[in-house]
């Protein structure tokens, strides 16, 4: 036979061999429902500070079911998940992160945690699936929006008229808060610092609310202290009554 | 012909003798007649070559009939005819001088004076031209059908051969495979392209020679410039790119005396951040928002240097090199743990580099001895080779481990100690004999407060035994390898801590592992002419590679991948067997399927468990499997005038058996076309070229479990190009432009697909380079 005819024999056999479509027995495994205290969720759900959240977890797959990793996170940095997530952030670091072996083809998990008491804002609750040959549920993300009526709430509209990721402070201009500060059992005191990097205490204000139940920032102005570094650690702690107290901190920059 | 392939099968060959015959002449100027002296004049058909004296002749013997032979001199066009050896056949051969070498020569002789490549291969001259068209090495080979680039940052790129790369392709630099920890998809060619004069892309059957680290094929760079005696060469190269607003200069020398040549290069080059046309990114099932396009703190900066020294005096040449290149270069916090929203945000310096950062080092010494003798030929290769990466970060430790005392989070150190030996017996009995001994000696080490792999230590001997046999119509090439690879893998063992910060207890991280593994390859390849310009091209090989440190010990989240990543201390070495096929007419067109079978490839694989690791996902482990690997080039060539038309195609695919699915990382069928035009002015002292291309890339549905598709996309590319030539004095201007739509694409070879992030949108590029 023609070299070329065998050359092009062998060719457009490759070819019509690549064309078949191969087998491919994988099915990835489904997550079939989730609950939070019996209430099946989609992508979000709520809580509140203090009360036991209990989780149902309803996997399915084809073959065999492997592990199912939960992940539960703040949003303190304002990341997302696609649609889930936003750029709020949250309070308090409570993580739950675990790994569970599973077997069969369709499992139900179940786990209850108790929400800290310093807990507010977005979390995020991730969960990944995976079955024995490897083959990845997609990933399911719940956005979970805890309340809290324990701790304080401190509230921070902006400071001079300026959001304060934009602000850059000035040694010697006059800084105006515009926020509040709220309990429902009644404020203790609110202190104010501001810090260098290094912890070297530039300003503090102490007020005693006396069981107040908010507090208006705006009340409190005051002329912006000379610092060295270029940034300097802005707090505002609000304690009740009972004793339970909340930090908002953010960096400030510095001219 | 059909006789031809029936001999194939057997493992011993019969030969007749055949008369020997001769043909001589003078090379000359085809416009003063001049003689050309030291000119090379290669017999294409048996690759015996030879250089004419001082007065432009030559004389070259082999088998009485026609054969095809190239003539080469600098400055001149290439001059490729067909000649009859008879007793006493003369040719006078005639070369056009030419002022700029615009297009890639190629040629099938050896690119050293050796005589014989076992493996077949493409090579081309790698004219600054070439150079200059292209962002860094690895685009550069790129110009090889079945050959392509996956970028790995901003100024580097990995070549990868029919869609395998890493520690399967082996990048041998003046005789030297480079060991610069290849195992990482991540990891970059640190070959300035400045350096590179000829390069060589061998496919199939190329651990037969270069070794198991060249299992899927072989890239082999020559350094060493070729000036007539006396003359000196300076070049002064600068280049910017507009993606990352990148600035290069360069500065090349070269001297030779009677028999002492001299030559060095040293280049540098800055970059700011990375930019691309997404305005997000997902790490760890997690989207975070882009500023702008902008991955910040992706900028950095790398220098190169290169001395080398080559002694030649009769039968002896002896040349040694010094080269290092170093990088410094930002890790983009999206890849470095889970980042934090002011972390993507940068601060709008695009050119600073903050922690995370990474640098690395990679110094080599190498030296090469050859002696010709009346009928051999023997080469001596030697080099040691320091390659040093250190991966910093903002301190921090997890599970109550207390918090470093540095930065560096993870520092590789890799030592190579490469010797070998070549002996080429020709002209015995109308056999060529090859014989190669080779030794290969690596220790590495690991420090920093993140692990990824252990201290360990590898040595690979191999031996080599090659035949070359011409049939009269066509030529055999029989070789066989056996290598020795042992393997020891250090222990580690992790602290575990307290919820109070002390050290409570211990887990391995990486047991001891000590290996040994015997292996053999072969390769018979067979060549012959069809007709008077078609070539044929038939390679058997069987092709073995043994587990590498990385693939058998490493237990750690590779930043590079973004994924924690674990070796398999059970894994055995991979055996293939491929049969490849070369049909081709010289400047015309190409064919060159291929097909391979792996009882056990090693590859990455997801596994069924998530990492324990904090804030890394699934599980990836080394496995083996059976797989199926085949595929085509085609390429047609049409040179008419002035024009100069390439239509290329390219396609792969890899089956795993055991899975039914496609292999991972295989790479999406792709064709090109590129339309060349040429002008030639005043007395051809200034030249012009365009070039648009078009690649087109088909959507990749054959995926591994838990790789995502990706999408098909049109690439338009263009190149421009004007070259002043005064003497000896040349300016050349090349302006190029790559994606010229600005089209947002993911490619498919790119690690950043797993971020969902796409490569870099337009990008222009100039080159100016003074020759004087």
């Amino acid at each position: 036979m023609d070299m070329k005819k065998t050359t092009y024999l062998v060719l457009a056999g490759m070819i019509l061999f690549a064309s078949c479509k191969e087998d491919q027995d994988d099915e990835d495994p489904q997550f079939d429902q989730v609950s939070i205290n019996g209430v099946v969720i989609g992508v979000s759900a709520e809580g509140n500070a203090g009360e036991t959240l209990t989780l149902q977890v309803n996997c399915t797959d084809n073959e065999s079911l492997n592990q199912l990793k939960i992940d539960l996170h703040p949003n303190e940095d304002g990341h997302s998940h696609g649609d889930v997530g936003s750029s709020e952030a949250s309070s308090g670091d409570w993580e739950e992160f675990e790994i569970i072996d599973l077997e069969g083809t369709s499992q139900t998990v179940s786990r209850s945690y108790t929400i800290p008491e310093n807990a507010r804002g977005e979390w995020h609750l991730g969960l990944s699936l995976i079955d024995e040959r490897g083959n990845e549920a997609t990933p399911k993300f719940i956005d979970l929006d805890l309340e809290n009526s324990i701790i304080p709430a401190i509230s921070i509209i902006d400071f001079n008229g300026v959001d304060a990721a934009t602000l850059v402070l000035e040694a010697g201009a006059i800084l105006t808060i515009n926020g509040t500060v709220s309990d429902p059992s009644g404020l203790a005191t609110v202190a104010i610092m501001v810090e260098e990097e290094d912890g070297t205490e530039l300003y503090t204000y102490s007020y005693e609310a006396a069981g107040a139940n908010t507090f208006d920032l705006t009340t409190v102005s005051f002329e912006i202290p000379a610092a060295i570094g270029e940034t300097v650690d802005f707090s505002i702690t609000a304690t009740d009554s009972d004793g339970n107290l909340y930090t908002w901190s953010a960096e400030l920059s510095y001219l | 012909m059909i006789n031809h392939l029936l001999l194939l099968m057997l493992t011993l060959a019969s030969f007749s003798s055949v008369a020997q015959c001769v043909v001589s002449g003078h090379v000359l100027d085809a416009k003063t007649m001049a003689p050309l002296p030291f000119a090379t004049v290669i017999d294409l058909d048996t690759e015996a070559q030879t250089a004419a004296d001082d007065k432009g002749y030559f004389q070259l013997d082999g088998s009485c009939s026609s054969h095809v032979i190239q003539v080469q001199f600098i400055g001149y066009q290439s001059l490729v005819d067909s000649v009859a050896f008879s007793s006493d056949a003369h040719y006078d051969l005639v070369l056009v001088q030419s002022t700029v070498a615009i297009n890639e020569v190629t040629i099938s002789g050896d690119v050293r004076n050796s005589i014989l490549p076992f493996v077949p291969m493409e090579k081309l001259l790698a004219t600054s031209f070439s150079s200059g068209l292209n962002q860094h090495a690895a685009a550069l080979f790129s110009a090889v059908e079945g050959v392509s680039s996956i970028n790995t940052g901003t100024n580097s790129g990995q070549p990868s051969i029919r869609g395998l790369f890493g520690s399967r392709v082996g990048i041998i630099v003046d005789g030297i495979p480079q060991q610069n920890q290849q195992w990482g998809i991540d990891h970059g060619l640190d070959i300035d392209p400045w350096l590179i004069q000829q390069y060589a892309v061998h496919k199939t059957g190329a651990g037969l020679l270069f070794g198991p680290s060249a299992s899927s094929g072989a890239i082999e760079v020559e350094t060493s410039p070729s000036l007539e005696r006396n003359e000196t060469k300076w070049s002064l190269i600068g280049r910017g790119l507009s993606a990352t607003q990148m600035g290069e200069g360069a500065l090349t020398f070269a001297k030779r005396w009677k028999h002492l040549q001299v030559f060095a290069v040293g280049s540098a080059r800055t970059y700011a951040d990375y930019q691309v046309p997404a305005n997000d990114f997902t790490y760890l099932d997690r989207t975070f928002e882009l500023q702008n396009g902008r991955l910040v703190n992706t900028s950095g900066a790398s220098n190169g240097q290169q001395i080398g020294v080559l002694w030649e005096k009769e039968a002896r040449t002896v040349q040694i090199n010094l080269r290092r290149s170093h990088q410094a270069f930002g890790i983009f916090p999206g890849i470095f743990g889970i980042p934090s929203k002011d972390d993507l945000l940068g601060d709008g310096n695009s050119r600073e580099t903050a922690l995370p950062r990474m640098t690395s080092t990679h110094s080599i010494a190498s030296i090469r001895l050859e002696e010709l003798f009346a009928h051999s030929k023997l080469e001596i290769n030697a080099a040691v080779q320091l390659s040093e990466r250190a991966e910093r970060g903002e301190a921090h430790a997890h599970n109550n481990a207390p918090r470093p005392a540095s930065n560096l989070a993870l520092g590789l150190s890799l030592r190579t100690l490469f010797f070998d030996v070549n002996w080429t017996e020709f002209d015995l009995k109308k056999y060529k004999v090859y014989l190669k001994a080779q030794a290969e000696l690596q220790s590495s080490s690991s420090e920093g407060w993140e692990f990824l792999i252990s201290d360990y230590r590898s040595a690979n001997f191999g031996l080599m035994a090659g035949v070359k046999m011409d049939l009269g119509e066509g030529h055999l090439n029989l070789g066989v390898r056996a290598d020795l690879n042992e393997l020891e893998v250090l222990p580690f063992e992790e602290l575990i801590y307290n919820e109070d910060g002390v050290a409570a207890g211990s887990a391995s991280r990486s047991p001891e592992i000590r290996k040994q593994f015997l292996a053999w390859g072969a390769n018979a390849n067979y060549t012959a002419k069809i007709g008077q310009t078609t070539d044929l091209q038939v390679i058997m090989a069987r092709s073995v590679r043994s587990p590498n440190a990385y693939e058998s010990a490493a237990n750690g989240v590779h930043h590079g991948t973004f994924r924690h990543e674990k070796g398999n201390a059970e894994l055995t070495p991979e055996v293939g067997y491929v049969f490849d096929v070369q049909v081709s007419k010289r400047k015309n067109w190409l064919v060159n399927p291929f097909f391979g079978y792996y009882a056990n490839f090693i590859y990455l694989a997801p596994s069924a468990q998530f990492s324990t690791l904090p804030e890394a996902g699934q599980l990836y482990q080394f496995m083996q499997s059976e797989v199926m690997r085949y595929g085509a080039e085609v390429v047609f060539e049409k040179s008419f005038r002035k024009w100069d038309i390439e239509v290329g195609g390219a396609y792969v695919n890899g089956l795993v058996l055991d899975e039914g699915t496609a292999l991972p990382w295989t790479p999406p069928f792709n064709a090109s076309t590129e339309i060349k035009r040429s002008w030639s002015f005043k007395n051809d002292a200034h030249s012009l070229f365009m070039a648009p291309k078009v690649e087109a890339f088909a959507r990749q549905n054959q995926v591994f479990r838990n790789e995502d598709p990706t999408p098909g996309y049109q690439l338009l590319n263009f190149s421009i190009g004007y070259v002043i030539s005064k003497g000896a004095n040349s300016i050349e201007m090349i302006a190029f432009a790559t994606n010229l739509m600005n089209r947002t694409y993911i490619d498919h070879m790119s690690r950043y697909k797993i971020l969902n992030l796409p490569e870099v949108g337009r990008n222009v590029g100039i080159t100016i380079n003074y020759k004087f």
